[in-house]
């Protein structure tokens, strides 16, 4: 009659796998949350099933620790800091999608990054070509290597520009926010607001910002 | 930035953003001064799952601590007043003595039960909260009833000093034992009565959610949404006094 006490038996194993699972988590392993875990598992379950969906950079334990992770993390915290604004609920699937974005070309940086770190492909072996790294057919003729030196070259310009282009985004993020900020504590009309959340929206699109900005906000500002 | 720094209250100056700083160690007496100065930045964090992720655990330390303090107390004044003066309708009191033991029964069977309740009551909330029309995520309906936990906690703490002053001040001079078992009911159901805040809070919040529903319902939802809330803290008010007893009267045998 007294369920009780196997009830109790299989919720604590329940528990006990709850907090195992939370241990293998990456950034909740901490020993308050595996110990809470065991008695109170239904609060935990719902954190351990929303981990891969919080996406989230806080939580992203195995991001490289470069400055490219360091910009995109102190640009998702002030975007995260404009969660209290109105405008800011509307967009946040695309904010999400412009984080994924950021850590995608961030990926493609470090791709390139290794590969011009083997040994092959690293300074000493390849001379600096000629202007944009073009080269002629008698250049070619006269070193077999020269194209694949000039393709090196062409392939760390293309990193610079890679990198150049992400750190020019976020920094024109990062300014959008402050503008952001002073508009909606500058009393400006919740109009000019929402334009600049449209223009934060597509910093993917970075001309099309950069020219809607300049050209747009400051008419709009008391 | 310090936490410190932002979550002052917002009062003071009304260009501080109504937001809870993105901190690498935010601390549980940060989230306590932001439950108590401006639920608005516990609020306006409510969507971002990730912060309740790093909020959910802060939450349930203060309940947790919180429901200790009161079992403690429950425990001193139930030793200190004579057991003619124990609640016997309609069940007997479990024991909760400090010589044998049983005094851990009333302590564990407040946190497990309170807490537990909770977890029991969660699917609950759930689909009232699907049924109402808001699109909250399992997540986001314990973040917002831990919030609501804590925020009970809190005021539980803050009752509690003035509760075991008055019974220790009856029992020190001699009280009849009828008034001292009113009084010990009362202190049994001290959570409860904290609990107001705490519906509150969950109501609160979840009506913060409501806006991602359409204007033109926003306003017959969440109205909807308020008797919702109260079914839910109805459901919890009847769950969890069984839970607690019979926990107690299991861990005190």
């Amino acid at each position: 009659m007294d369920m009780l006490g196997p009830t109790l038996v299989l919720y604590l194993l329940i528990g006990a796998g709850i907090a195992v699972a939370l241990y293998l988590t990456p950034g909740q392993g901490r020993l308050v949350n595996i110990a809470l875990a065991v008695p109170f598992w239904p609060l935990y379950l719902p954190i351990l099933l929303a981990q891969p969906r919080a996406s989230d950079l806080s939580s992203a334990a195995s991001l490289p620790d470069d400055v490219m992770t360091a910009a995109i993390r102190q640009v998702d915290r002030e975007l995260s800091a404009l969660s209290f604004l109105e405008h800011a609920h509307a967009i946040r699937e695309r904010l999400t999608w412009l984080r994924g974005s950021w850590l995608a070309q961030a990926d493609r940086v470090r791709a390139m990054d290794r590969l011009l770190a083997l040994p092959d492909y690293d300074g000493e072996l390849t001379e600096p070509a000629r202007g944009d790294g073009c080269l002629e057919i008698a250049d070619v003729a006269r070193d077999p290597n020269a194209a694949r030196r000039a393709n090196i070259e062409r392939l760390r310009q293309v990193r610079h520009e890679t990198f150049d282009d992400l750190m020019a985004k976020l920094a024109r993020v990062r300014e959008l926010v402050s503008r952001i900020y002073v508009a909606e504590f500058s009393g400006a009309s919740p109009t000019s607001v929402q334009v600049m959340f449209e223009l934060l929206t597509a910093c993917g699109d970075t001309k099309r910002v950069e020219g809607e900005a300049d050209a747009g906000i400051q008419t709009r500002l008391p | 930035m310090k936490a410190t720094n932002v979550l002052q209250d917002g009062a003071a100056g009304a260009n501080i953003p109504d937001v809870l700083p993105v901190t690498e160690n935010l601390g549980m007496l940060d989230v306590v001064e932001a439950t108590l100065k401006n639920p608005r930045r516990l609020d306006a964090v409510a969507r971002d799952e990730a912060r309740q992720i790093e909020l959910l655990p802060r939450f349930l330390g203060i309940a947790l601590f919180s429901y200790s303090v009161f079992g403690l107390a429950m425990l001193l004044i139930v030793n200190a007043v004579p057991t003619s003066a124990y609640p016997d309708a309609p069940l007997p009191m479990p024991p909760a003595r400090w010589s044998d033991g049983t005094g851990l029964g009333l302590l564990l069977a407040y946190n497990l039960g309170l807490i537990g309740a909770t977890g029991i009551c969660l699917p609950t909330f759930y689909f009232f909260s699907l049924l109402a029309g808001v699109r909250l995520s399992m997540l986001q309906i314990v973040g917002h009833v831990l919030r609501g936990k804590a925020a009970t906690a809190l005021v539980l703490m803050g009752i509690l000093p003035i509760y075991v002053a008055v019974v220790l001040g009856l029992a020190v001079f001699d009280a009849p034992a009828a008034m001292l078992s009113g009084w010990l009911y009362f202190g049994l159901a001290l959570p409860f009565v904290a609990g107001l805040e705490g519906v509150h809070t969950i109501y609160r919040g979840v009506a913060v959610m409501a806006d991602t529903l359409p204007p033109e319902r926003r306003c017959r939802r969440e109205c909807f949404l308020r008797r919702l809330t109260l079914s839910w803290a109805a459901c919890y008010t009847v769950v969890s006094p069984v839970l607690i007893y019979r926990l107690w009267q299991l861990l005190s045998t």
